[in-house]
């Protein structure tokens, strides 16, 4: 990792979106973070869903689960970092606070499904420059 | 910087494949050759991924929907009113 890399608060659905489709955009963007191209990270709480969605949803074991997270290249931020910054968020749909505090913490912006973030990154656009690095 | 030792043997397999892989040094193409362990971890976990979904005959947008249905739940849990 190096400081000049691009950071980005990265949502459940474009994860999910990359493991369900290793080739797809999402996919691509997940390949970056492990050629250290981009810098991932997202909140504790975007951790936890994942988890109760795998384990409830799809029967992921313990094991089954631990691993998944150990193949994703993503920071995981402790609720105590963020959520100091959740009264500074614009985004009215309350459980989606995390992610913007968090963008607000890293100063960086949000790689997301759900068009409501106003920082929201353009798929297409980051992926051009991540080529061009 | 660490050192570590490994056999002759996968020395020189080491040596060979930095050739071919065109890596200036053994550190870069170890670092080169766990970036492609990860993204086979990945494949593994998408294959996983996919099969279950056909098992529990659920979508992807039922997943996702399910998804946002666990981050309210999770929303309210953490930071209540």
């Amino acid at each position: 990792m190096n400081g000049s890399q691009i950071k980005v608060v990265i949502d459940t659905n474009v994860l999910f979106m990359s493991i369900y489709d290793r080739n797809n955009k999402a996919g691509k963007i997940i390949d970056a973070a492990i050629n250290n191209k981009i810098q991932l990270f997202s909140p504790d709480s975007v951790k936890t869903e994942l988890e109760r969605v795998l384990k409830r949803e799809l029967s992921f074991s313990q094991e089954e689960i631990k691993e998944t997270f150990e193949a994703l290249p993503v920071t995981w931020v402790e609720k105590s970092i963020y959520e100091e910054k959740i009264k500074e968020t614009k985004v009215k749909h309350k459980p989606d606070k995390p992610i913007e505090a968090l963008s607000i913490v890293l100063g960086c912006d949000i790689l997301s499904a759900d068009a409501h973030f106003k920082n929201r990154l353009d798929i297409n656009n980051l992926l051009k420059e991540l080529e061009e690095l | 910087m660490k050192t570590i030792s490994i056999p002759e043997e996968l020395h020189k397999k080491i040596l060979a494949l930095k050739i071919q892989e065109e890596t200036k040094t053994s550190a870069e193409l170890i670092e080169k050759l766990y970036m492609e362990y990860r993204k086979k971890k990945l494949q593994e976990l998408s294959d996983l991924f996919r099969k279950r979904m056909k098992e529990k005959e659920i979508s992807f947008d039922q997943l996702l929907k399910k998804s946002k249905e666990i981050r309210k739940e999770i929303s309210d849990e953490w930071f209540p009113d």
